[in-house]
């Protein structure tokens, strides 16, 4: 045994390995994975671009020199001259782009009342001079109340001026960037900056240095005790916070950590709080760099934001999240809905402008009944639909009873008017209508099925009793689970309405509902008539599909599911084929067929490398070969 | 120890594709590697580093210099020589630099960087506790001692591998590994005889 060994029989040697390999260490989420990987990924892009190839320039020159000292043609003395010149003019272009780390940077978007100029005369920006505008040395920018301004400094780094914020560009060349924030805050994103590079947030008592992160600064001028405060908040990397004033006393802020320091004193290192502005003015960073490197430029943001919060945004018609929203959208007019339950909609036409983020803020009004009285205008305009009750008060009252969501109030007005001796069978009919709208909206679906059922007796028209009998199967199967006289409902529709709208549908449906009522044989039954009577419609592979399924599995039927499994996998660019595939393989397996099993599936394999039973299709084939 | 990588791509294959500059290869690599290179980097350098960016400068490193991997030794022991190297440099630098002037308590702020939430919250501050004293009696090792235990005790890289990485006979890995084992103990002993 050696000393090693020996060591290791020490109890205290075991219980120090112990501790030593207990040491944890904080798995990554995959966000930050990706986020580290992107960084990771810009940089090494970032140092592949900036390898010096001046060999290339040189030896252009001295070639064209060489052969300007030999007797050349006049015409090859005169290209390599122009050689010269454009060799010249491109490293002059590629020299001075390097100059300042502020050559791509431009002004991305300005909200309210910005001005930027230099120490001594500052001009108020417009909206029109934005894209113009490049960021230089001894630049000020200064923003008003409720205002704020957006800055691209490189591809990956941007700031947000925050309101009554004034900021001073005092260096900016190839390897220092430093700004002096006088007052107010920003919020910043900092793409990973090279050894040799500094990224400075001056401010009148601190110095924030940036590695690569994203983080907000700041500056109270005068705090009660009249010295400057500066708060540092690091929400990603890490910044090196230091007092200005004394040499020496200086912080690393990590990730969700905030600093404070008042004049050269720092406090205790706190937790970052949840603020919704934060979380806004970084996502809104992030997604204006993004768009600013679009180099198609067809893209801007529309940064929605409605009070209360938790509004449904829709745009041009579409549903595409809740308020607070940042959106990515194309350049153009879009049509902005923000609908909230119990709150008048509001509706504004937007002008999406590319690279740059347009608000929408709407404060959404309480619906009561006197607001939803403007509408009857509108109820006025549509009379063909709701005929003579158009006339009567009462029934203004209710569709407004219905619009504030008060079904209960809207439903007693609709009985009391249903019973009222002058009206026509369209105004029973409409009455009948809303009624059922209530009942759905109760969730009272007994009494919309015998309202519908009602309306149904009554209906003479063929293509409105069709409508209503699919409902009424609906409703039984998908509310109530009344799987039998779904399928009964169904079949009178599949009976009565063979070139019916919803012909398809009804096979499937009735299929579905025998199947869930355990009444397989039927179930196939259906949908084989499914299958007969439409055998070249593109709606029957669903029906082939549920067909193939039930029979091999639930009616252990191999021989005949290989027939319906075959048919979908022969139809190119079925929905259904690589499951089918898989499953005909499978009957193969089952009836004992090894050969056309294997077949089928090397074929999954090849057709569908990546596809959900690749590793099941792999461990078949292995236990193929096995046997 | 093998090598491990998404989708089980042969080493030669993800070495060349990374060589080429194939991006899906990169994100391969990068994937197969980050969780032993950032628990690495944590243990060896301990509190006080951006261990973000010390694992994007092992990644550079090794995406600079793929070339020159010959496939001698196994690209695990490749990857830990140059993780190795490049959390040497960055202890050296430190040094070079003097950076003593953190005024605030890193080492917690670390320690809670790279140790993740548990339920019980008394385990959690005994842990914290354990991690900045055994990060601090690390620091106290020499690098050679250091590279040593953090690979076997807290990697459990094999003693052979430690030594292709170190480019010394497995002999002298086994008494650095003593000798590091002992100036653990006793650095710890307090901490060791009170739990």
């Amino acid at each position: 045994m050696n000393m090693l060994d020996h060591q290791e029989q020490d109890p205290r040697i075991q219980k120090l390995r112990n501790f030593l390999g207990s040491v944890p260490v904080r798995k990554k989420q995959e966000h930050e994975l990706v986020s580290l990987e992107n960084t990771l990924f810009s940089r090494l892009d970032s140092e592949q671009r900036a390898k010096p190839q001046p060999n290339s320039i040189f030896q252009h020159i001295i070639e064209s020199l060489a052969l300007l000292a030999r007797p050349v043609p006049a015409m090859a003395a005169v290209a390599a001259a122009l050689l010269i010149g454009i060799c010249g003019t491109v490293y002059f272009v590629h020299y001075s782009a390097r100059l300042s780390m502020l050559a791509e940077s431009r002004v991305l978007n300005i909200s309210g009342q910005v001005t930027m100029g230099d120490v001594r005369q500052q001009k108020a920006l417009s909206p029109l001079q934005v894209p113009r505008i490049r960021l230089g040395k001894s630049q000020v920018y200064e923003t008003g109340a409720g205002s704020s301004v957006m800055v691209r400094l490189d591809a990956g780094s941007a700031l947000c001026l925050q309101e009554n914020t004034r900021l001073t560009v005092m260096e900016a060349d190839a390897r220092r960037l430093v700004f002096f924030l006088h007052k107010g805050g920003i919020f910043a994103t900092v793409s990973k900056r090279a050894r040799d590079q500094v990224f400075t947030i001056a401010t009148p008592n601190a110095q924030c240095k940036v590695v690569g992160t994203i983080f907000g600064v700041a500056v109270r001028p005068e705090d009660p005790s009249g010295a400057p405060m500066t708060r540092l908040c690091v929400y990603e990397g890490v910044v090196q916070m230091r007092a200005i004033n004394a040499a020496g006393v200086s912080a690393s802020v990590g990730a969700g950590q905030s600093l404070s320091m008042t004049g050269a004193n720092p406090d205790a290192a706190l937790p970052v709080g949840e603020s919704a502005d934060a979380i806004r003015a970084i996502t809104l960073l992030k997604l204006s760099l993004e768009i600013a490197g679009d180099t198609s430029c067809g893209y801007g943001l529309v940064d929605c934001e409605s009070l209360p919060s938790g509004a449904m945004v829709s745009i041009d018609g579409q549903r595409t999240g809740r308020t607070p929203l940042i959106l990515k959208r194309p350049a153009g007019r879009c049509e902005v809905t923000i609908s909230c339950e119990g709150y008048a909609t509001e509706k504004s036409l937007v002008t999406v402008r590319a690279k740059q983020a347009t608000d929408c803020y709407a404060q959404l009004v309480p619906m009561r009944p006197q607001d939803a009285r403007g509408r009857a205008g509108a109820w006025h305009a549509e009379d063909a639909v709701h005929g003579a009750l158009i006339n009567f008060p009462d029934y203004i009252e209710a569709l407004i009873q219905l619009t504030i969501g008060e079904y209960r109030k809207a439903l007693d007005i609709f009985d009391s008017l249903n019973a009222l001796p002058d009206l026509g069978m369209h105004e029973h009919s409409v009455l009948a209508r809303k009624a059922v709208e209530c009942y759905r909206s109760l969730g009272d679906f007994a009494a919309t099925l015998a309202a519908r059922q009602k309306e149904y007796n009554a209906a003479k028209s063929p293509g409105a009793r069709g409508s209503l009998l699919w409902e009424i199967a609906t409703i039984k199967a998908n509310c109530q689970g009344d799987f039998r006289g779904a399928a009964n409902d169904l079949e009178e529709y599949i009976k009565d309405y063979p070139d019916g709208p919803w012909i398809h549908e009804a096979f499937d449906k009735r299929a579905e509902a025998l199947y869930l009522d355990g009444r397989m044989p039927e179930a196939v039954r259906v949908l084989r008539e499914h299958v007969r009577r439409f055998p070249k419609s593109k709606e029957t592979d669903q029906s082939l599909y549920y067909l193939a399924e039930i029979t091999s599995h639930e009616l252990n039927n191999c021989a005949d599911a290989v027939n319906y499994f075959a048919r979908l996998v022969r139809a190119p660019g079925g929905r259904y084929r690589e499951n089918a595939l898989f499953g005909l393989a499978e009957c193969y397996t089952r009836l004992g067929n090894e050969e056309p099993a294997r077949k089928a599936y090397q074929e999954y394999i090849r057709l569908f490398p990546k596809g959900t039973w690749r590793t099941a299709c792999n461990a078949r084939l292995a236990a193929l070969a096995a046997l | 120890m093998h090598d491990e990588h998404s989708d089980h791509k042969p080493v030669e294959q993800l070495v060349a594709g990374c060589i080429a500059g194939d991006r899906r290869c990169q994100h391969d690599f990068f994937r197969a590697y980050h969780d032993r290179i950032f628990g690495f980097a944590c243990h060896f350098l301990g509190p006080g580093f951006d261990f973000d960016d010390v694992v994007q400068q092992v990644f550079i490193r090794l995406f600079k210099s793929l070339g020159s991997f010959k496939g001698t030794a196994s690209l695990d022991t490749w990857v830990y020589r140059i993780a190795s190297n490049v959390c040497t440099d960055q202890l050296r630098n430190k040094y070079r630099k003097r950076r003593l002037d953190i005024v605030v308590d890193s080492d917690e702020q670390a320690c809670d960087a790279q140790i993740p939430e548990y339920d019980n919250p008394y385990g959690s501050m005994e842990r914290k506790e354990l991690a900045i004293r055994i990060s601090r009696a690390l620091a106290l090792l020499s690098e050679e001692k250091r590279t040593v235990i953090v690979m076997h005790e807290m990697e459990h890289a094999p003693l052979e591998q430690i030594a292709d990485v170190i480019r010394k006979p497995v002999g002298t890995v086994k008494s650095r590994l003593f000798h590091a084992r002992k100036e653990l103990q006793k650095h710890l002993s307090k901490y060791l005889d009170a739990l």
